[in-house]
């Protein structure tokens, strides 16, 4: 019995059709179409608005608003006061993607070392939260952009924080820029906690939340422009 | 037909061995992705200084992760070992060059696969970790292949052709480069994440399912053609159910696995990974790597059987 289509040009078809596949995922065109796009609070600040608060969901809109004119969303951030230049802006959401496509399963997409894989690792990815980095400001200070490119370049032996030195320094500097932001993020998020437990739903106002930025420190801002 | 020299059944049953030392790896493996895993080792071929056998139990025990990958690279190692008894054995048991060769294959697939896996973790290269994925299929439907060219039903040619082809041969080598894309398109999905990926690996199953029924249909038709009871009937049958059974389970995993990821987990965006999708995508990827040993010794009898003049 003769084939009634003709296997040989099936398979090229078949090999052209896995070439391509292969060529559009090689080429990233796929890459972010999944990748977790929205910022949420942390466990803590989520914790404290459900035992604090008679609607944690308002407050929870709140804050997250707030957060959102400082800090800008997940794939377009800014820093507070900061260069609002496009190509700044481009720099800094190159870095976020990164992070996102890089770091975020381990670390969780805002930094509360609480991405999906890290249930399954040990010790557990480092909580930017806390404000201190042991392996890169051993002195507790907050940590300098050099010594987080060096620990991203290097990975931290006997753990499951690998290296990254295959992304190069340029984008590496960017993604420690975005640490620096989410380290950023997360104590501003806490003070509007505070903020709104002490003021109520509607306290946030721009006045309110330009007033809790003057605690700002000036140093990290500087230090965070990636690729620069 | 038969051969008149006495043929050895060492080289196969090592080769099945090898084979079966794969399901662990690969079971494993797909453990390792779902997981994201790949890198809770630090090190490669010395994980922290360590010879890789020689890891402590408390540090292979310290989290899932690190446990799950620490063995995916055992059980590679124990398979290597595996591959390189295979071409000993073909020598030992004088099987000649051509089965010297088929096993020579089948460790060069392994060895590759491992330097492909252990570049994926010195580079931290996700790229490389596709590629891992997908070739972890290939390799094991290349493993197929040895273990069935040199055990001593096929060496013998034990069973009889068909009088007439039937057309099971073209419909089975269809099937197979049909599978190879979605093995392709399933690690573009499981390392990409992305939407594109999922749905052509999706509409690719349906054809896969189809087209693999047809070839069930055609092996049953056949083994009709001998007597019954015989052996070329029989294994006509047994191919027929094995395929039918495995593609079946395929895509009900393959289904329960989709819905696991978006109703019990957190969607295509992997925020959460739920118990439910460790289970059943690590068994998706195992029941594939099944079928592909399944469609890979369909082509090969089917090849044999159904081609009279040209058969292997």
């Amino acid at each position: 019995m003769k084939s009634p289509v003709q296997p040989l040009r099936i398979g090229i078809l078949a090999l052209g059709w896995t070439l391509v596949c292969l060529g559009s995922w090689l080429a990233g065109c796929s890459i972010d179409e999944a990748l977790p796009s929205a910022w949420v609070l942390g466990p803590t600040s989520k914790e404290r608005l459900a035992q604090g608060t008679q609607d944690p969901k308002a407050a929870e809109q709140e804050i997250l608003r707030a957060l959102e004119s400082l800090f800008g969303t997940a794939t377009a951030p800014h820093w507070p006061l900061g260069d609002s230049q496009p190509e700044g802006a481009k720099v800094l959401a190159q870095a976020a993607q990164t992070y996102r496509e890089e770091c975020s399963h381990c670390h969780g997409l805002e930094g509360y070392g609480n991405g999906p894989s890290s249930q399954f690792i040990q010790p557990k990815p480092w909580n930017f939260a806390l404000g201190v980095f042991p392996r890169s400001a051993p002195d507790g200070s907050e940590p300098k952009l050099p010594a987080l490119v060096t620990l991203l370049e290097n990975g931290i032996a006997s753990s499951s924080m690998p290296h990254f030195a295959r992304l190069g320094k340029p984008v590496l500097m960017g993604v420690a820029g975005h640490v620096l932001l989410l380290l950023k993020r997360t104590q501003v998020e806490t003070k509007l906690v505070d903020a709104y437990l002490q003021g109520g739903p509607g306290s946030l106002t721009p006045e309110r939340v330009e007033g809790i930025l003057e605690t700002w420190s000036a140093g990290p801002q500087s230090l965070a422009q990636p690729g620069r | 037909m038969s051969d008149p020299k006495p043929v050895s059944p060492w080289p196969g049953r090592w080769a099945l061995a090898t084979l079966l030392a794969a399901i662990p790896l690969v079971v494993l493996g797909g453990l390792v992705t779902t997981l994201r895993a790949g890198m809770a080792e630090d090190g490669w071929l010395q994980p922290e200084g360590y010879w890789l056998w020689m890891y402590p139990l408390e540090k292979r025990m310290v989290s899932l992760g690190r446990f799950v990958e620490h063995h995916h690279r055992e059980f590679g190692s124990l398979v290597g070992l595996l591959s390189i008894a295979t071409v000993l054995a073909t020598l030992f048991a004088k099987a000649g060059a051509r089965a010297f060769w088929i096993a020579f294959l089948g460790l060069v697939a392994v060895s590759g696969q491992g330097v492909v896996g252990g570049l994926r973790v010195l580079e931290n290269n996700p790229r490389l970790a596709f590629l891992h994925g997908v070739l972890g299929q290939i390799v094991f439907g290349i493993l197929t292949l040895v273990a069935i060219l040199l055990s001593v039903r096929w060496r013998r040619s034990e069973l009889p052709r068909l009088a007439a082809p039937v057309g099971m041969a073209w419909r089975a080598k269809i099937l197979l480069g049909a599978l190879l894309i979605q093995v392709t398109l399933g690690g573009w999905y499981r390392h990409g994440h992305g939407h594109t990926a999922i749905a052509l690996h999706g509409f690719g199953a349906l054809f896969v399912v189809w087209w693999g029924l047809q070839v069930a249909r055609s092996l049953r038709k056949a083994s009709k053609t001998f007597e019954t009871g015989s052996a070329g009937a029989l294994h006509l049958r047994s191919n027929a159910l094995w395929l039918t059974g495995t593609l079946h389970l395929q895509w009900l995993l393959g289904a329960t696995a989709l819905y696991a990821l978006f109703a019990l987990s957190d969607g295509m965006s992997g925020q959460h990974i739920s118990r439910s999708e460790i289970v059943f995508s690590t068994l998706h990827v195992t029941v594939g790597a099944m079928l592909t040993a399944v469609v890979v010794w369909t082509y090969l009898w089917t090849d044999r059987l159904d081609s009279p003049t040209q058969g292997s």
